[in-house]
């Protein structure tokens, strides 16, 4: 068990080493040159002057292993360079924002287990009928409907025809949590739609393939009744697959929350992201990108590890 | 091509019709919308911004004063474009490195899986924003970088598709024949693994879309003014207010065009997926009255516990109700064995789920009969008529079962002792601890090694056997008074089965319990039952002693099934090996079976010499992939075969009989050794040499299910061979399968058909034939009638015999069924722990054998005759042991000692001294 974790922690942390690599070499790689591009958010030709201050602040005129030794070692030392928009660091940029994001989805998260597990096992118990059939359609809406479609919806509905929620913003929590959790319903509800879709198609059919292993027929034949079959012997069972497929799709949350957190005005990381994309602001681009991308890893990593939790014969190796 | 004919030959494949018949159209749209489309999208028209819908602009004009259903329609031109597109790229890059990745394994798999894995560690939109961020927004920028972010998932299931499909027989099949893995992955593996790739076209589709229009949304995506309906949202988000109908428009369309792809996927997915047939014809249930206490009128003699009157149980299938069980009466009387026997599909076990109360809801149903049992509290109840509350309390309680498969059939996430005490506690009202001490005591009654330990022990840390037992202990748990055993050894070793049958029989005389036995094994019904059903077609064509019914069968099918069952001891006093008589199931009468002519050529060069053969598998850490053992599969191993020769390789799982087998033909490739096949050693040789070499040695698997490839009619199955070796003219291929059909007992106009349309026997045929198409000399057939039915068995066995005498075959016979063994092979090599431990003419290894593990085998072997019933056996308590060795294990020298000419024993060390005396 301990062997496999530390087995774990060691891709990750190897995992994390590639991406910031690859982040790295992202700039090189990719055609054209990137200070132009930089330099031309607003149109227009750059001045090659600016142009070439702006290559000896990014250090691209070195060579480029001195390039990526150098970078390795900023970002060992936790530092992602300044923004080129307010000359923060990026880091206390991220710092700021990033528990807010996080908050957006574990809300997103917690809302669709609890709405999706229950509502799976219904389906699964009774496939074929009215209640399945309702749920299969309400899940492919659901599947449907782009998170940023269905946020915009939500604003035109219930904040401007209906006018019973606010169109978006945030206030912290400490200055009002009645007012900072009601702005996080709608955001939250708008990412927690297809998540609970996701999940109540999974939890169903982990469910209807454990009802169909043997040790479902011995729970029976020992006379359980059927409630507790279903709990003991098929929802824990289930619980693996559901759960690792929840841990992925908070991991692509973090990408997909961008469009939430833009139409809410939710002061989020990914918002943050669209704003250093438009301005061409590539240190900040490139911090948010290696910040996610490195709690992707360890959300994954976390989901591994909570599953050898769930599976005994992956515990005991 | 040939993915979609099947796809096509579905009958489910008509819910497709309408989520296809939508993205045709849509696609029509998207094309023709230069044409339909009433005005250019472009086109400014500052008079009518924001204009509601009128006439002349349907849908109305946007903040510019463009058409908006212009718009809406170039944007559909887009949107799909930029989707498809970027689903093509990434599947054609994605599927080719997924598929080269699974297949070859080692470097191509890291170069290809693992680039892909880790790519996935990326929220794809983030790394498309970081491109964007460099090179700026634009369609083909989009194009590029959605696919190289989608290429991965297609990689890591085409991938993981390929491990898969990879282990089936039919590949290894394929490569027994001679074909290269171009030809493998793109005719026998692509057609098996299109529909979850399909499915995953349609998501990535589905998903490229959405994304497209988010970053459009963002104005990240696709640049303005070309029409895309993610800026259209993003547009008519700034007027909201003056103008809500402008957002619902573009909305509508995204949504709708998502909906329809989903829908395909979702149609594809169902289509494939088995568990949504449709079953038609479910009977009405039976009025359920509560059982009998409510009316006296049964009462069952005194002494019976179990009385079924005229059980008839009913399955929907797709063509409607079937009755699985038609017409079933029988008596089980208290503390007696009653074994109900037959053939697969006679219905023996939906009897036995029938009394038990566990037909699959919704699919089974008892419609006619009774089931009295009389319960411990001393009612009489009717286990076909019985409200879900009195079932459970009865279940687990009066009545228990066990069931085949030890290896599931235990909760693999709860503790052995808990899933024993839960048993307990949902019929006794007794504390945690108190059950715990009862499962403890239940695991010592089934004297299980190491009780105490084995409680706080999760399932896989059991060996089958071990969880047969524990399975045994948790179903007697209660002291029930009838116990139902569904096969309950027909998954494990002969060896272990004799122990488990023993264990039976034991607690049977401690507890007293009476025993519905269910088997497919008439050696099996000998040793353990007083009386016996006879079961064919779902009805009862025999019942009696059993002894009676060994002795004088009544019915012809009775009769067919006793003829065909190999008894061990029946070739006692012959040389050769012999044809199984065949019984005809109508009449009863029997043809007199002939010993075969003898095909040995022993004056000749042997066929095949194996010397030293060892095969090896590493076993690698999980941390640093350093080998901390090796499965010792094939060890040592050395023996001669002459042409026209059968050569039987028998021993129990684990034991490397199969191993040696496909190391003959180097589908695993062993360690060291040689093997001279007509005097050119297998070993040495190149790859395209091997596949000319291939011709002269075939092979015949266990599964006929998996053996053959379901996407192929089996007459090109059969051709295969003659087209990879260019050995035939295409008529003339077609004349040889005709040919080949024929010889194994089918009829030529088969060979248009799909293996599915097939019984097992007529498969195993079927690889017969195939097998036979390059005129191999040497046929190594692994397991082949194992998985048959006694009747069908002996029937191929004979083909198998026939065919030998006709072409002078030689066979490598690897099987654990010493009877089958001893009726076919002219010499027998025993097997243990990867080495050959006995070898020998058939008569002296049966009539004489030494070695203690030969011994213990023979022993275990259930004896066809009820005579010997009560004769107590001498049954090892021993597990067999793994093959698995420490990596710095250094087998032992192995001395072998001559007993008579050609019959040699390895001498034995400590190990075996217990079992020696």
């Amino acid at each position: 068990m301990l062997a496999y974790i530390v087995k774990r922690c060691a891709v990750a942390a190897v995992m994390i080493f590639m991406v910031a690599t690859a982040v790295f070499m992202i700039l090189h790689v990719v055609p054209g040159d990137p200070v132009e591009v930089m330099l031309s958010a607003d149109g227009g030709k750059p001045d090659p002057a600016v142009a070439a201050e702006l290559r000896t602040r990014l250090g691209l005129d070195r060579p480029l292993a001195e390039q990526y030794a150098s970078y390795l070692s900023r970002l060992a030392r936790g530092d992602l360079g300044r923004s080129f928009l307010d000359n923060e660091p990026v880091l206390k940029n991220i710092a700021q924002r990033l528990p807010r994001t996080l908050e957006l989805i574990g809300a997103a998260t917690i809302l669709s287990l609890l709405v999706g597990i229950p509502l799976g096992v219904l389906a699964a118990r009774n496939r074929g009928r009215g209640i399945d059939r309702v749920l299969g359609t309400a899940t492919s809406l659901a599947l449907s409907v782009p998170t940023f479609v269905l946020g915009t919806l939500f604003i035109l509905v219930f904040a401007l025809l209906l006018r019973i929620a606010p169109a978006g913003g945030f206030v912290p929590f400490s200055q009002s949590p009645a007012t900072h959790l009601t702005l996080l319903l709608m955001p939250a509800t708008a990412v927690a739609v297809g998540l609970s879709a996701i999940i109540i198609r999974m939890t169903r059919s982990t469910v209807l393939d454990v009802l169909q292993q043997d040790w479902v027929r011995t729970a029976r034949a020992k006379g359980l009744r059927e409630p507790r079959v279903l709990r003991r012997h098929v929802v824990r069972n289930a619980l693996g697959p559901v759960l690792t497929v929840t841990g992925l799709q908070m991991g692509s949350m973090l990408g997909g929350t961008v469009l939430v957190e833009f139409i809410f005005n939710w002061p989020g990381m990914s918002g943050f992201l669209v704003r250093a994309v438009e301005h061409r602001d590539y240190p900040e681009v490139q911090g948010v990108v290696l910040v996610t991308a490195t709690l992707f890893i360890l959300l994954n990593l976390v989901v591994d590890v909570l599953y050898s939790v769930l599976d005994p014969q992956v515990r005991a190796s | 091509m040939n993915g979609l004919l099947t796809l096509w030959r579905n009958p489910k494949a008509r819910h497709l019709a309408p989520s296809l018949i939508a993205l045709f159209i849509l696609i029509l749209i998207a094309v023709l919308a230069p044409v339909i489309a009433p005005y250019d999208p472009l086109t400014l028209d500052i008079g009518g911004r924001l204009a509601p819908p009128s006439v002349e602009h349907w849908l109305g004009q946007d903040e510019f004063g463009r058409d908006v259903l212009s718009r809406l329609l170039y944007g559909a031109q887009v949107s799909l474009s930029v989707a498809l597109a970027t689903g093509a790229v990434a599947a054609l890059v994605g599927v080719s490195a997924g598929m080269i990745g699974g297949y070859f394994g080692g470097i191509a798999e890291v170069l290809t899986v693992r680039t892909a894995e880790f790519m996935l560690s990326f929220p794809p939109i983030l790394l498309a924003l970081l491109v964007i961020a460099l090179t700026g927004p634009g369609t083909a920028t989009l194009i590029v970088t959605l696919s190289v972010f989608y290429a991965p998932e297609f990689a890591r299931i085409a991938y993981g598709e390929v491990r898969a499909v990879r282990q089936k027989e039919y590949v290894e099949a394929m490569r027994a024949i001679g074909a290269g893995p171009s030809r493998i992955l793109r005719r026998t593996i692509l057609p098996n693994i299109a529909a979850p790739l399909f499915v995953q076209f349609s998501l990535v589709v589905a998903s490229a879309i959405v994304v497209e229009s988010g970053l459009s949304f963002l104005g990240l995506g696709i640049v303005p003014p070309t029409p895309s309906w993610g800026l259209m949202i993003r547009g008519a988000r700034a007027y909201l207010e003056i103008n809500p109908l402008g957002l619902v428009w573009p909305c509508a369309a995204l949504v709708t065009t998502i909906f329809i792809v989903n829908a395909l996927c979702d149609a594809v997915r169902d289509v494939f997926d088995p568990r949504t047939t449709k079953l038609k014809g479910l009977p009405e249930a039976k009025e359920g009255t509560g059982g009998l206490q409510g009316r006296n009128d049964v009462r069952l003699p005194e002494g019976v516990q179990l009385s079924v009157a005229g059980l008839r149980t009913e399955f929907a299938t797709p063509n409607g109700a079937v009755a699985a069980v038609k017409d079933i009466s029988f008596d089980l009387r208290r503390g007696e064995t009653l074994a109900v026997v037959g053939e697969s599909g006679s219905g023996k076990s939906v009897t036995s789920l029938s009394i038990m109360g566990l037909l699959p809801k919704g699919v089974a149903r008892v419609t006619g009969g009774r089931i009295a049992f009389a319960a411990k509290s001393g009612q009489t109840y009717d286990l076909a008529d019985l409200p879900d509350e009195t079932a459970c309390s009865l279940r687990g309680s009066d009545i228990a079962m066990i069931f085949q498969e030890p290896m599931t059939s235990l909760n693999p996430v709860y503790r052995i002792g808990d899933q024993i005490a839960e048993a307990i506690l949902a019929h006794r009202d007794c504390s945690q601890a108190e059950a715990r001490r009862l499962a403890l005591e239940m695991l010592r009654k089934v004297r299980i090694s190491d009780p105490e330990r084995r409680l706080d022990q999760f399932p896989f840390e059991l060996s089958g056997g071990m969880r047969q037992r524990v399975m045994i202990a948790l179903a007697l748990a209660c002291k029930p008074k009838l116990l139902i055993a569904d096969e309950p050894t027909t998954a494990l070793d002969v060896t272990i089965q004799a122990q488990i049958l023993e264990l039976i029989k034991d607690l049977q005389k401690e507890e007293g319990m009476a025993i519905l036995f269910v088997t497919h094994d008439m050696g099996v019904v000998a040793e353990i039952a007083d009386r016996t059903v006879v079961m064919f077609n779902g009805e009862a064509v025999e019942a009696g002693t059993t002894a009676e019914i060994f002795r004088r069968p009544q019915h012809p099918y009775t009769k067919a099934l006793l003829a065909a069952v190999p008894k061990l001891g029946a070739m006692n006093g012959r040389e050769r090996p012999m044809r199984f008589p065949i019984v005809d199931r109508s009449t009863g009468t029997s043809d007199i079976p002939t010993e075969v002519p003898d095909t040995v050529r022993d004056q000749e060069r042997p066929l095949l010499q194996v010397s030293n053969l060892t095969t090896r598998f590493p076993i690698r850490s999980a941390i640093r992939g350093r080998i901390t053992g090796r499965v010792h599969a094939v060890e040592n191993v050395s023996f001669d075969l002459r042409a026209g020769e059968t050569l039987a390789l028998v021993g129990e799982s684990g034991c490397g009989k199969s191993t040696t087998g496909r190391s003959l033909l180097r589908l695993v490739e062993p360690e060291s050794g040689s093997i001279l096949l007509d005097g050119v050693d297998m070993l040495k040789l190149g790859a395209d040499e091997l596949r000319e070499q291939r011709r002269r040695i075939q092979m015949i698997f266990q599964d006929p299910f998996g053996s053959l490839n379901p996407r192929e009619t089996v007459g090109r199955a059969i051709a295969e061979p003659l087209v990879i070796h260019g050995l035939a003219t295409p008529a003339k291929a077609r004349d040889k399968v005709a040919d080949l059909l024929e010889r194994v007992g089918l009829q030529a106009d088969m060979a248009r058909r799909y293996p599915h349309e097939f019984s097992g026997g007529q498969r195993q045929r079927i690889c017969i034939a195939r097998a036979l198409a390059l005129e191999p000399r040497l046929i190594v057939a692994d397991e082949s009638v194992s998985a048959l039915d006694v009747s069908v068995k002996a029937q191929v066995v004979n083909l198998m015999l026939d065919l030998q005498a006709q072409m002078g075959l030689s066979y490598v016979f690897i099987s654990h069924d010493m009877a089958v063994v001893e009726r076919v092979s002219h010499r027998v090599a025993v097997m243990y722990l990867g080495e050959i431990v006995e070898i020998g003419p058939r008569a002296a290894i049966f009539g004489n054998p030494q070695h203690p593990y030969t011994k213990r085998l023979l022993a275990a072997v259930p004896v066809a005759d009820p005579e010997r019933r009560h004769q107590p056996r001498l049954v090892s308590n021993a597990e067999i042991r793994s093959p698995i060795r420490p990596a710095d294990f250094e087998p032992p020298i192995r001395q072998y000692r001559t007993v008579s000419p050609g019959h040699s024993v390895m001498i034995w060390g400590d190990e075996w001294a217990r079992d020696a005396t």
